[in-house]
């Protein structure tokens, strides 16, 4: 699942450097080459690495070896989230909230970022709500999935109109509005690939 | 996209490889790693000086890796901040012993990949602390102006101090404090006539109209804070000059050094009409241009414009500024 939505974020990097096309346009650069080294670092994993063990893998290879600003925001939050899901064998529609929320969590940290900034924020908060929505009602993964992507959906297309208020195209003021955030944008893009049936 | 160039996606490390082919007797290059050092670090009993940024600022910050300046730089893809792994095996190869000072320009993931670095580098033993550059006067507030090319004049007189203070003489503490000296004497602007093409996009960052220019940009190919009307050479000077002179308080009487950046598509020919006019609108406000440096230095691929950094000089930052250096890309009229 995780392989799958990485395979598909890798295609569509050039869609996602366009919209970084504000800033630097190294948003889809950055990810698609995060994504592949751990895809890579995964193939090569003794075992059957559990939900924890990819989680914590991704961060690092994030946090140390992609650089920009997406490969510390990612990377501090996939850690966390790997901390948060140690030794889970299996993903469920609670795991799903934890692993959005400690990511949320975590970013915000990191980050010095609020929701409203015109960040990957935006797209994760009504995520990680709607996971939890999910899992207090007792739903499946792949509900839990499908509730989290469209909130995050939602919350990317609002990012359109915002003014950025930290990051490159922060210094753009107005006219940084007109283009959703590649990191809302792409955080939207992975649920919605990892909610997909197989 | 017309460039020379052989894959798109492997330029930052095709063109590293080839400045330290280039400097063959001062630099090396950690091998499959994008960290270039200095050919005899580590070098014992001197503060040693980091610096690294996103590729596409040639010959920013290779060129400045030398004696006299940085002992090692760290490169990120283009445009992108370098990986954390990177800054810390920088770090840890060039440290010698005495302590390491950051070059941090204050871009976002360069904070973020810097201080993530710094901090590992610290739980591993090694002293290491960062200078914040933030130098550009076209963003109000202090705190999220972008460093530009007052990193440059850091790594030369920071440098040139650490390398009088061989032998255990200068602390990280006294390298660090001359750095903030240049840092809070530094003010710098630009303007974009044509955005660059970053060759893994495959387009330019942005579209201009022929009469129309960018006012306020950064390094990275992205647009200004402002767009106007086009200005003449006389016009863009007087408007940089007038901006940064007021943000750092020049008075006449005072020296400056003036660092007149083409922004890597500009052609030499603007760069030294833009530099006098320049010196007129400092020599009319009695400001003395003492030291000039006239080229790229930390350029922005192919983008068509120029940037200018004024450093206000005491006898000591003038001093230090003159010192010799090895780094390859210092003494150049391009």
């Amino acid at each position: 699942m995780f392989t799958r939505a990485a395979n598909a974020v890798i295609q569509r990097a050039a869609y996602f450097s366009e919209l970084d096309m504000l800033g630097d346009a190294d948003f889809g650069v950055s990810v698609s080459k995060g994504l592949d080294l751990v895809l890579q670092r995964l193939s090569v994993e003794n075992g059957d690495p559990d939900v924890g063990r990819i989680l914590t893998l991704a961060g690092d290879t994030f946090s140390m070896e992609v650089g920009s600003t997406i490969g510390v925001l990612l990377g501090c939050a996939l850690t966390e989230a790997g901390k948060a899901m140690d030794g889970r064998k299996t993903l469920d529609a609670a795991g799903l909230a934890t692993i959005l929320r400690a990511g949320l969590v975590a970013v915000e940290a990191t980050g010095h970022a609020t929701v409203g900034d015109k960040t990957l924020l935006d797209a994760l908060e009504p995520a990680a709500v709607a996971a939890e929505v999910a899992a207090s009602q007792s739903e499946g993964l792949g509900e839990a999935l499908a509730r989290a992507a469209t909130a995050a959906e939602a919350g990317s297309e609002m990012t359109i109109d915002m003014v950025a208020k930290v990051g490159r195209s922060s210094y753009l003021g107005e006219r940084s509005k007109g283009r959703a955030d590649p990191g809302a944008a792409f955080i939207a893009f992975f649920l919605r690939s990892m909610s997909q049936p197989e | 996209m017309k460039k020379i160039l052989d894959n798109p996606m492997s330029v930052a490390n095709d063109a590293l490889e080839g400045m330290v082919l280039s400097s063959p007797d001062v630099l090396r290059r950690i091998p499959g790693r994008r960290i270039v050092l200095r050919k005899d670090a580590p070098i014992k009993g001197k503060v040693t000086l980091v610096s690294g940024a996103g590729s596409g600022h040639e010959p920013g910050h290779v060129g400045y890796v030398g004696r006299g300046m940085l002992d090692a730089a760290a490169m990120g893809d283009v445009f992108s901040a370098p990986a954390t792994g990177d800054v810390l095996t920088a770090i840890q190869s060039a440290d010698g012993g005495l302590g390491v000072l950051l070059v941090l320009p204050n871009y976002g993931g360069d904070v973020l990949n810097f201080s993530l670095a710094e901090r590992k580098s610290r739980e591993a033993g090694i002293h290491a602390e960062h200078v914040l550059v933030n130098d550009d006067v076209a963003i109000k507030e202090r705190s999220r102006r972008r460093g530009v090319g007052a990193a440059i004049f850091v790594e030369k007189i920071a440098g040139a101090f650490a390398e009088r203070g061989r032998g255990g003489t200068t602390s990280l503490a006294d390298v660090k404090r001359t750095a903030e000296t240049v840092v809070s004497n530094s003010g710098s602007m630009g303007v974009a006539l044509a955005p660059c093409t970053i060759p893994a996009v495959g387009r330019p960052t942005f579209a201009i109209p022929e009469d129309e220019l960018e006012l306020g940009i950064g390094i990275h190919g992205e647009p200004g804070v402002e767009r106007v009307k086009m200005m003449t050479a006389d016009a863009i000077s007087e408007y940089l000059v007038g901006r940064i002179a007021e943000d750092l308080h020049l008075a006449s009487g005072d020296r400056a050094a003036v660092m007149a950046r083409g922004m890597g598509g500009t052609s030499n020919m603007e760069k030294f009409i833009f530099y006098r006019d320049v010196c007129r609108h400092l020599v009319s406000r009695g400001i003395v241009p003492a030291n000039s440096f006239v080229g790229e230095y930390t350029a922005s691929m192919e983008m068509e414009g120029v940037h200018l950094t004024l450093l206000r000089l005491s006898d000591e930052l003038k001093g230090l500024l003159e010192d010799p250096t090895e780094a390859p890309a210092w003494h150049s009229w391009s």
